[in-house]
Formats: structure tokens, C-alpha cells, sequence
């Protein structure tokens, strides 16, 4: 967890605490008034805009989603959406933002527009069925609930163009849509049944705090983990043993050509770690004035590969750097086709990387040498997949349409040859 | 099955344990109705389920949810009037797969009675509660932390009894560690189980699933913390082994420097996180070594000045490596031999650093080294007190001498781990492992 985690964290405390204090103004004022239940809502939204779950490598959602939802069923939709608003205002106010005035108010924005889907949808469809009995009041909280995480994940997606994640990893937002509805019924109940106002919104609050724990600590552990991958990687340029930054370049670039390939999202994950740690060995080699001939990067790869086998983690990563050694169809043992593959998407990524010499203006002669190399040397269809992510990201830099067009049909020719 | 012969006594303590289970549980049967079926069976198979995804947690011991659904039983029974549900259920804590396919009949009997008597306690408590306030929150919160104790009382002392019986130890201080540790735990589960009985008696078995799916995502989600967290440690480890490999003079020094600095911090009071930071920095103090040749780390000879120079850089590279890790960052200073000498204290300063220097030149001068066999830890530590207060802080001294006496630990001349690798000759010069006398060398030493 970083500084930033822990101011945040406390600006949220502070949050919770002056709702807590408003909250008794305004039950001694009016005891018999909306006031405390407006001023309560208003802290929560504030305070579970401060306290997010974050699913790793995913955009954060707010815990304010789930208060949405006790907002919808405590005020109509003009009063929860300026009670929303309010909390917005508020969580703006005390938010780290390094962006300034003007990212926070997009953000309340963004966050306001999700408020009026889901306290709309909510109240559409209670006011619609005509009656408020147990499956009609279920179907109207999950509807508002998922309604108003679909915009948000629109908003999200027109932000970023990020590929939204598959159903199957949507845990965090299974866990905030059936938290929030627990909580909505802990505050007003079902059928007529079960209602305990805010105390018990509060209370069915704490699945999803569990959440959220869990999340909080899966997202720290994931960024320490990639940061120390990162920062390892790093080392044989430190110790000048490879050209700055190529490891890094060669990540990038084999996770755009696996995906390319369609390698699974794990495989994927797995190749990234590998590329960023495929010299790793060279740390544990003499040097050549020792050895008295250069360094063979089978070698480094063998070494490389040897280490990372030491952790039972590290396996696949060291299978793809040991396979990464071989040409196509030459690899030694036991590996899966598509650790193989990976292997070679390293291999390719590698040596590209390593002829262009980190440069965009050496990369066509690079190129050119990998396809005229022998179909022993590199695996055609990855040097292909190589290709046509270079051209798919030198095209938009190209001035004019005609320059695509020529850039599209030399592809084509790639492919056809 | 059960083949290795069972210490003196544990049969029949391990049968007593279940005997007395099952008859706790027939006491609370004894002239009172049953347990409704549905609830009953949902919440025997979430607690079996919960029992078998226990998690083992970094601190030691497992995390299981089962003790939720205890609680959870002990409201919707309390209302039918029917405890025997509750201690029924707590006898299904007997059914953990692992032990009934490995035949360990002994610790299925044990756990069971375990859990047995320790939901008995809860049932019998749940009782003597009013069932006028199974409907008031403030109430039922209060009331679950009495059942919280005496489930975690009963349960630990049956276990502790086991675990003495089994490995020879005495009960009490098996006891009093386990009472230390753990009972935290049992309180959030206590709330959570009070408040899934009372949705289950509102509303009935159909909203039960939006309790039970946001706990189990949670579960799920801290079990990838915890496999990622030991992906982490893993990874480390390669790292620190790729070192020793270049080095293997230096074998087991970072995870000696590591264990000293994790002894000195629980002597001063971190906290968990704080203790997994510095364990960690001491773990990766001399990573910039990777950076270094080979040849120079174990060169048989009198280094050049360009050389020294080159094997300095060592320690800059350390710290910009663990700067780079945000949760390392904090502490990357630990890696840096001028930074981490008292001299250099200010109050902004954090204390990890002046710690991994005490354990670094405390794991330098207990092992042998290139220019000297291994000091005594006497010589040690009488070393360490001499520059207490100029190289090495104080309290950090303080704290690694109390922690040693605590435990009882001696390291140093006649103490080494692995006498097979102080067997190996030592190069006849060269840096070796960082520490007292080799970070920073007599310049008289240093030929030009």
C-alpha cells in the first residue's frame, strides 16, 4: 500500500466521522424530519466515492454504486439524484487528483449521469409493476443496479477504448450488484418484511467491506508484484549487459503479437513476465573477456530458464524462455503448442527488438531480415503476427489516407507471400 | 489411513473429544423440537464447504468462514426453539476431505468434537437469549460477541490439548499461543453469521444468495491475494538464489539478514504490513549485486580502483531497484551502507534501514568470511554495542540482543547453518557478502 493509499483512506475516516457528527445535528434539529436520512445518505455516497474495489488491471468502482441503491429506495429520483450529486460534490472536494478541478468535476459528472440511470431504472420499474411485493422489488433493485454499472462501464470504455473484460471476471461487480441490493433490503426491507432503515443498510453493508478488504490487498500485492518484475527486469541494463530499455519494448511488443495470436489471457500474462525476464540470466554468466569467446544467448536463455524454474510461479515463464532458445519445431521436451508458441513470439519480439536497436526507423530493415531468414530460424506465422502489429501501429501516423492504402496492401502482399 | 502410532493418550483423548460432542449435542436434543430440514441442511453443506476452503494465512494458522454459519444457525434455531441444529451442525466440522481420504480418522473424530462442543457453547448461550431482541440489531451484535468467545474458548482449548498430545509440547504454552492469535477473526464472523440468520427469518431461504455470493467473491479474492502474495515471495527468492549463485560464498545471507531484520521489528512493535516491508527490503539489500561480474565478486586477488568502483555501484542500483516497488520505497535506503549509519539519523528517517545495517554486519561477522573465520556471537554483539550510537542505532542493537536471548538463537564460530558450506575455502580476496568490513574497506587495503 502507497502514501497516497493511506491519505486517501484517511480523508474516507474523516468523511465517515463529520457524517456521523451531521448526521446527530440533524436528528436533535429535526428528530421527526428526512434530514438525518438525507445527511447520512449524502456522507455515504461522499465516503464510498473515497473507497473503491479495485479489480487488478481494471478501472476501479466506487462502493458510493451500492449506496445508490438504499438511495433509491429511501427518496424519489429527484432527491436521491440531489442527494447523489451532493455526496459527489463533497468526495470531490477531499479526492486525490493530481488532474486538478477539472478531471474531478468529470468525474462527479460521469458519476451523477450513473445515478440517474440507476435511480430511474429503479423507480420505472416498481412504478411500472404497480406493486412493491418481494420479486418485484428484487427485479427493480438488480435492474437499477446493473443498469447503472453498464453506463458506467460505457463511460469507462469511451474513456480508455480498453477492451471491457469478459463476464467471467466481473467478480467485483457480482459482489457490488448482490451487496448493494442486500443493503437496500436491509434498509427497506422486501414484501413488507425485514426493513431497518439505515442501521440496517449499515449492517448488510459488511459482505461487501469484505469485498472490498479483499480487493484492496489483491490490487496492492498485483502492483508490487508487476513493479518488482519491472524493476528486475531492469537489471542486466543496469549492468549494462543488454540495450536500455529492452526488455520493456520486447513486453510490449509480445503481448500485442500474443494477442495477435490469440493466445489465452493467462498464456498471455505469462509470455509478458517471461519477455521482461528472458535475460535475467545474463546476470549469472562470466563475462566474455573470462570466457574468452562471446556470450552465447542460448546460454543466457538456459541460465534464465534454470532460475525461474526454481519457483513453482515461475514455471510457465521459464518454459517459455527455455523454449524462446530453439527455432520453430526444434524445441526440446515436454511443452504445451502454446507455451511453445509463446516461446516463439518471445523469440521473434526479441531479436526484433535487438535488430532495430530501439529504433522505429531501423524497424522496416529488421523486418525485412526476419522474413528473409531461414523458416528454421523464426516461426512464419509469428513473424507475420510481428508485422501486422507493426503496420497496425506505424498506420495512423502516416499523413494521408494514400499512405495507409499502400501500407494495407503491403500487408496484404505479406500475407500472401 | 491413520498408520503411524498415535502418541501416548491421544487416542483416548481425541474419542473423549467426540464422545463429548455428540452428547453436548444430545443434551440440547433432550425434550425440545428439531431443526427445520431446509435451513438445517443448507447450512450443514455451506459449513462443510467452508471448512474445506480453508485458507492458510501468511501470520500463521487458516482463515475458514464456517464459524459464520454457526452463528447464523444459532439465530434461526434460537428461534425455532431447537439448539441441536446448531450443534449439529458444528459436528459436521469432523468432514474435511483431505483427512477422510488419508484415513486420519483421529483428526476427523477430533475436529468434529472440537466444533461439536464449541457450537454447543454457542446453542446453549443462544438460550438464555431473549428472543424478543432476535429482531434488534444493536442487541443481536452484542450477543454475538459473547458467543463469539465462548465458541473460540471451547474450540481452542479441545484443539490446543490435541496439538500438546500429539507433538510432545506442554498445553499451556501451546494454549496461550493460541488464544494470542487468532480470536480477531471470529468477531467479523460472528457479526456477519447474527445478520445472515436474521435475513434468512425476515425473508427466507430466496435472498440468502446476495449474502452468501459477496462473502464467497471476497474468499475467493483474498485466495488470489494470498497465491499472489506467495507468486511475490517466490519470485524474491529466484532473484536472492540467482545472487547466491553468482556467490556462493555468500550462501543464506539474505535470508539471514532478512530473519534478524524480521526479529528486530517484532521486538520494536511493527505492525504486519511494516514487518512484511522490511522483511522484504532485507531480503533485496544487496540485489544490486546481480549487476556486478562475476569474476569481481569472487576475484582472487587485490581489486583495482576501477573495479572497486565497479563493485560500488552495487549499492545505488539496490536502492533504485527497491525504489521502484512503491510498497519498497519507503525503505530503499536500507540498501545503502552510507544512508543506514547512525551518524546519519534524523527524525524523518525511518528505523528499517538502521535495522537491515544491524542485521547485515551481525550476519557478516557470524559467518566466515574471505579475510576471517566466523566471530563469536559474543565478539558479535559486544562489536555491535562498541558502535552503537556512531554506525549502528541503539535501539535496533537493542532489539536484535533481546531477540536472540528471547529465543535462545547463538549464531557464529561453532554455530554456522551449514557447516558443509564454511567448509568451502574462502576466496583469497574479493568482496563477498555486504556487511561490517566489507561495504566499506580499509582504503589501505585497496590497491591503485
Amino acid at each position: 500500500m502507497t502514501g497516497a493509499d493511506d491519505r486517501l483512506r484517511a480523508r474516507a475516516a474523516l468523511v465517515a466521522v463529520l457524517t456521523a457528527a451531521a448526521g446527530v445535528v440533524a436528528h436533535v434539529v429535526a428528530p421527526d424530519g428526512d434530514a438525518f436520512t438525507l445527511v447520512v445518505l449524502t456522507g455515504a455516497v461522499a465516503f464510498g466515492e473515497l473507497v473503491e474495489l479495485r479489480p487488478p488491471r481494471r478501472t476501479a468502482i466506487p462502493l458510493a454504486f451500492a449506496v445508490l441503491l438504499v438511495v433509491a429506495r429511501a427518496l424519489p429520483v429527484g432527491g436521491g439524484l440531489a442527494a447523489f450529486a451532493a455526496g459527489e460534490v463533497i468526495a470531490a472536494g477531499v479526492r486525490l487528483s493530481p488532474q486538478g478541478w477539472r478531471a474531478r468535476a468529470g468525474v462527479a459528472a460521469a458519476r451523477t449521469l450513473v445515478a440517474l440511470v440507476t435511480l430511474a431504472t429503479f423507480h420505472y420499474v416498481i412504478d411500472g409493476w404497480g406493486n412493491r411485493s418481494r420479486w418485484v422489488v428484487l427485479v427493480a433493485l438488480a435492474a437499477g443496479s446493473i443498469g447503472g454499472l453498464a453506463v458506467h462501464e460505457a463511460l469507462v470504455y469511451l474513456e480508455t477504448r480498453r477492451r471491457p473484460a469478459p463476464l467471467v471476471e466481473r467478480s467485483a461487480e457480482l459482489a457490488l450488484v448482490t451487496s448493494a441490493m442486500l443493503m437496500a433490503i436491509g434498509y427497506g426491507g422486501v414484501g413488507g418484511d425485514g426493513a431497518m432503515g439505515l442501521g440496517g443498510a449499515a449492517m448488510f453493508s459488511m459482505p461487501l467491506l469484505a469485498a472490498w478488504y479483499s480487493f484492496m490487498h489483491l490490487h496492492s500485492t498485483r502492483r508490487t508484484y508487476d513493479q518488482t518484475i519491472r524493476a528486475l527486469s531492469s537489471v542486466p541494463e543496469l549492468g549494462g549487459l543488454v540495450r536500455e530499455g529492452h526488455a520493456a519494448r520486447v513486453a510490449e511488443l509480445a503481448v500485442a503479437m500474443g494477442r495477435e495470436l490469440r493466445l489465452d489471457r493467462a498464456e498471455v500474462d505469462h509470455l509478458e513476465t517471461a519477455a521482461l525476464l528472458h535475460h535475467i540470466g545474463h546476470v549469472c554468466l562470466d563475462d566474455p573477456e573470462v570466457l574468452g569467446r562471446p556470450v552465447e544467448m542460448s546460454e543466457v536463455a538456459a541460465t534464465g530458464a534454470a532460475m525461474l524454474a526454481g519457483s513453482d510461479h515461475l514455471r510457465p515463464m521459464s518454459e517459455i524462455v527455455a523454449t524462446s532458445a530453439f527455432g520453430p519445431g526444434t524445441a526440446p521436451g515436454d511443452v504445451a503448442p502454446e507455451r511453445v508458441l509463446a516461446g516463439q513470439i518471445l523469440r521473434v519480439a526479441s531479436a526484433y527488438d535487438e535488430l532495430a536497436g530501439g529504433s522505429a526507423d531501423d524497424g522496416l530493415a529488421a523486418r525485412e531480415t526476419l522474413f528473409s531468414s531461414p523458416a528454421y530460424s523464426y516461426d512464419v506465422r509469428v513473424v507475420t503476427a510481428l508485422d501486422r502489429v507493426l503496420a497496425r501501429r506505424e498506420a495512423p501516423r502516416r499523413s494521408d489516407r494514400a499512405a495507409t492504402a499502400v501500407a494495407e496492401r503491403e500487408l496484404e502482399d505479406r500475407d500472401a507471400r | 489411513m491413520d498408520t503411524q502410532p498415535a502418541p501416548r493418550g491421544l487416542t483416548r483423548y481425541v474419542v473423549m473429544a467426540g464422545a463429548a460432542g455428540v452428547l453436548a449435542t444430545a443434551a440440547l436434543a433432550w425434550g425440545r423440537p428439531g431443526p427445520s430440514w431446509v435451513p438445517f441442511a443448507f447450512l450443514a453443506a455451506l459449513f462443510v464447504y467452508a471448512e474445506n476452503v480453508a485458507l492458510d494465512l501468511p501470520s500463521g494458522g487458516s482463515m475458514s468462514s464456517s464459524f459464520m454459519l454457526v452463528m447464523a444457525a444459532a439465530v434461526i434455531f434460537r428461534a425455532e426453539a431447537a439448539p441441536v441444529g446448531v450443534a449439529a451442525i458444528g459436528l459436521c466440522g469432523g468432514l474435511y476431505l483431505p483427512h477422510l481420504r488419508r484415513g486420519e480418522w483421529r483428526k476427523v473424530i477430533g475436529n468434529a468434537g472440537a466444533f461439536g462442543l464449541a457450537s454447543a457453547a454457542v446453542a446453549a448461550l443462544s438460550l438464555a437469549y431473549p428472543e424478543s431482541l432476535l429482531r434488534n440489531p444493536a442487541a443481536l451484535i452484542a450477543g454475538s460477541a459473547v458467543m463469539a468467545v465462548a465458541f473460540f474458548a471451547v474450540n481452542t482449548v479441545v484443539v490446543a490439548g490435541y496439538y500438546a498430545l500429539a507433538t510432545g509440547e506442554a498445553v499451556r504454552p501451546v494454549l496461550g499461543a493460541m488464544l494470542r492469535h487468532g480470536h480477531l477473526q471470529v468477531y467479523p464472523f460472528a457479526v456477519l453469521g447474527v445478520m445472515l440468520g436474521r435475513l434468512y427469518l425476515d425473508l427466507g431461504v430466496s435472498v440468502l444468495p446476495l449474502f452468501v455470493v459477496p462473502v464467497l467473491v471476497a474468499r475467493q479474492t483474498f485466495a488470489s491475494y494470498l497465491a499472489l502474495r506467495r507468486a511475490h515471495e517466490d519470485t524474491v527468492r529466484v532473484l536472492v538464489g540467482a545472487l547466491e549463485a553468482k556467490d556462493h560464498y555468500t550462501a543464506g545471507h539474505a535470508e539471514r539478514v532478512a530473519r534478524f531484520a524480521d526479529y528486530m521489528g517484532r521486538e520494536l512493535g511493527f505492525g504486519f504490513t511494516r514487518l512484511e516491508r522490511l522483511r522484504l527490503a532485507a531480503l533485496m539489500h544487496d540485489v544490486g549485486k546481480l549487476i556486478v561480474p562475476n569474476h569481481l565478486l569472487n576475484k582472487p586477488g587485490k581489486l583495482t580502483a576501477e573495479e572497486y568502483a565497479r563493485v560500488r555501484r552495487h549499492e545505488p542500483v539496490s536502492v533504485e531497484i527497491l525504489t521502484a516497488i512503491d510498497f519498497l520505497a519507503p525503505v530503499a535506503p536500507s540498501a545503502s551502507g552510507e544512508f543506514s549509519r547512525f551518524e546519519n539519523v534524523d527524525e524523518e528517517r525511518p528505523v528499517e534501514p538502521f535495522i537491515v545495517a544491524v542485521a547485515d554486519a551481525f550476519d557478516a561477522m557470524t559467518s566466515t568470511r574471505s579475510y576471517r573465520k566466523a566471530l563469536s556471537q559474543t565478539v558479535a554483539v559486544s562489536e555491535l554495542r562498541d558502535k552503537a550510537g556512531s554506525q549502528f542505532h541503539p535501539a535496533c542493537v537493542d532489539a536484535l540482543v533481546a531477540a536472540l536471548d528471547r529465543r535462545g538463537e547463538v549464531y557464529g564460530a561453532g554455530h554456522e547453518e551449514d557447516p558443509e558450506h564454511f567448509d568451502q575455502p574462502p576466496p583469497a580476496a574479493g568482496l563477498g557478502s555486504a556487511g561490517l568490513g566489507d561495504l566499506v574497506p580499509d582504503p589501505r587495503d585497496r590497491s591503485t
